[in-house]
């Protein structure tokens, strides 16, 4: 039995009731078909036994923290995660991202914004799972990223960048929307033993600036997450 | 000493009194009277006349009377005298009155003694009472104040509080009560409003976590090398909102040293003044940023063309829920003291000015400390292959 013809599943791992309904509802209204969980054990007997094609996840659980489903869910599944938090703290942003959920919402969040990410979440998911061959160039305002060619364009202005300012622009451009973590970008640009961190993404990203933004106080492209990381202007 | 209970602070110091023991104080008379002795001998030799040194055993005296206590000082008065006696007046070395003029000498001395030691006693708690008096009026004067903060925090607080939750539950149940006999466009209205409340609600909330969180007594401060640049852009970038259509005037340098500080801090600090400035004046002119560094110092300066602010309110406005105008009555009315926490917190400050041609400055100022490292990612970090994860 296949699932295309059925609409996506979404798993709802949340422990407060009233959240839990409303975002249930509002994915329900959208098409989606909506699986609810209460606890960790709940969510994993629901993912083992439907596998959902997207997780929106609560990090403050009544049996765990919830950045314990992120590492399990990871070990067999490349379905996206979203992760609630009420605590806004970056280090919990981090944390979550840096193990593998795609995106975080604080705590009080509109239904339209938790919408909006689960769809780039959704359509960044199927942009990678068709094969990065797919997509040779990708368009952001006036930025063109030739992945093949490796050439930077702004307008008709060719940009040169470094090799491994390309390897960062690249980076970006496959999760474009989403943010990437600074010990993300050090591991895509630099590989595992970069030895580096947070300072040094900055001076990278800062140089980088200065060639590609027109205004790099006012950047168009590459914009910053204070505390978490950067990621490439959606459009 | 601060919250050392002022009862024990006193206390403490009766106690040392009594600690000094009653021998050591009469062995300190009595080397008050060796003391004495020994200069009047000295005199004495000089061929002072005899009625002079009964003077050196004065100085003795009173300060037995001012440091030793009543008991103490009588000792030395009488010591003296029959130092006095003894060695200096005639017949020498033996204790026999031979002028009765020396008699009214002796009761002088004695006198004197006691005189001066009921004296410092007296003062002495005198000084205690007016401290105590004192201290009480100090403390109750600090949990006047504390109380009368408290009370105009709780007040406007509550206020602020209280007021989008009074509209949320009076739209929210008109909804529910008027069920479906509501237009629709009553309920758009309605519905429109919890929103829009809900989101005051939520910046009140947020604003006062952070506040909260820089008044802690050891406020977490992350220090990390940043680019000042950045730190604009995405302060700009969140305020993309607020400042809309205006035109924004940016005057940052690209070779501006490194900074270290709290990335976020620093960028809410921003955001508040963007905000603010987007608040005060027209949708039409413009916000200038700029960036530049003196003294050993970074100034971050956000200025408008709006109204300015008065001289009676330029410290007033950083003020908790302080409004200066009706027109910012959508702000929290925390947004510029949470900057002024930030600054504060780096060991910097900000101030507003006025602004040539109209307007406001403000000016916010953080230290350079120390050396900005030289970093140079591409040269200093290494590079592994894929393969290798």
């Amino acid at each position: 039995m296949t699932n295309d013809d059925l609409a996506p599943l979404v798993l709802v791992v949340e422990d407060e009731r009233p959240i839990r309904r409303f975002v249930a509802a509002a994915l329900a209204a959208k098409g989606y078909r909506v699986a609810e969980a209460a606890s960790l054990a709940e969510a994993r007997a629901h993912a083992v036994g439907e596998p959902p094609e997207l997780v929106i996840l609560d990090l403050a659980l009544p049996d765990g923290d919830g950045l314990e489903l992120v590492d399990w869910l990871r070990e067999w599944s490349t379905a996206p995660i979203l992760v609630l938090s009420a605590r806004g703290r970056e280090d919990d942003k981090v944390a979550a991202l840096d193990r593998g959920a795609d995106d975080y919402l604080t705590k009080p969040f509109g239904v339209g914004e938790l919408l909006a990410r689960l769809r780039v979440a959704l359509r960044n998911r199927a942009r990678l799972a068709a094969g990065a061959g797919d997509t040779t160039v990708v368009r952001v305002g006036d930025l063109a990223l030739d992945l093949v060619a490796h050439r930077v364009t702004l307008g008709e202005r060719p940009v040169h960048v470094t090799r491994l300012e390309f390897k960062l622009l690249a980076a970006l451009a496959r999760h474009a929307g989403k943010v990437l973590t600074h010990k993300q970008i050090l591991e895509a640009v630099w590989g595992p033993r970069h030895g580096g961190d947070a300072r040094y993404v900055r001076v990278f990203v800062a140089t980088l600036r200065q060639k590609l933004e027109a205004e790099p106080s006012r950047p168009r492209y590459l914009l910053t997450e204070q505390g978490v990381g950067y990621r490439l202007a959606e459009r | 000493m601060s919250g050392y209970p002022l009862a024990m602070r006193l206390s403490s110091s009766r106690r040392l009194e009594r600690v000094t023991s009653v021998g050591a104080r009469y062995g300190a008379a009595v080397g008050l009277l060796g003391a004495s002795s020994t200069v009047a001998a000295l005199f004495d030799r000089l061929e002072f006349r005899a009625e002079n040194l009964v003077l050196v055993y004065l100085p003795a005296v009173a300060l037995a009377g001012a440091w030793l206590g009543r008991g103490p000082a009588i000792f030395t008065a009488l010591g003296a005298v029959v130092a006095y006696n003894f060695g200096f007046t005639e017949p020498r070395y033996t204790l026999r009155v031979h002028d009765p003029g020396h008699l009214v000498t002796f009761a002088v001395l004695l006198g004197i003694g006691l005189f001066v030691s009921d004296l410092t006693a007296r003062l002495r708690q005198r000084s205690r009472e007016a401290e105590l008096h004192g201290a009480r009026a100090r403390e109750a004067s600090l949990r006047a104040e504390g109380a009368r903060l408290r009370a105009a925090l709780t007040s406007s607080l509550s206020h602020d509080l209280r007021t989008p939750l009074a509209v949320i539950t009076g739209a929210g149940t008109s909804l529910v009560e008027a069920g479906d006999a509501l237009p629709d466009d009553a309920r758009r209205e309605l519905l429109a409003t919890i929103v829009d409340e809900s989101e005051r609600l939520a910046r009140i909330v947020d604003d006062l976590l952070h506040l909260t969180r820089l008044s802690a007594d050891r406020p977490a401060v992350r220090r990390e090398w940043h680019v000042v640049e950045e730190l604009v852009g995405s302060a700009l970038h969140r305020c993309a909102a607020a400042l809309a259509e205006r035109p924004v005037a940016l005057e940052v340098p690209p070779d501006l040293p490194l900074i270290a500080v709290d990335g976020v801090l620093v960028e809410l600090a921003l955001i508040n003044l963007l905000d603010n400035a987007a608040k005060h004046s027209p949708q039409e002119t413009p916000v200038t940023v700029r960036a530049e560094v003196a003294d050993g110092r970074l100034a971050l300066t956000v200025a408008d063309r709006g109204p300015g602010v008065r001289d009676a309110d330029k410290e007033r406005i950083f003020e908790p829920f302080f409004r200066a105008s009706s027109a910012t009555a959508r702000g929290t009315g925390l947004g510029l003291t949470i900057c002024r926490s930030v600054a504060e917190v780096h060991g910097g400050a900000v101030v507003v000015l006025d602004r040539p041609g109209g307007g406001a400055t403000f000016r916010l100022v953080l230290p350079l400390s120390g050396e900005p490292p030289i970093l140079a990612p591409e040269r200093d970090l290494q590079e592994g292959s894929d393969d290798e994860r």
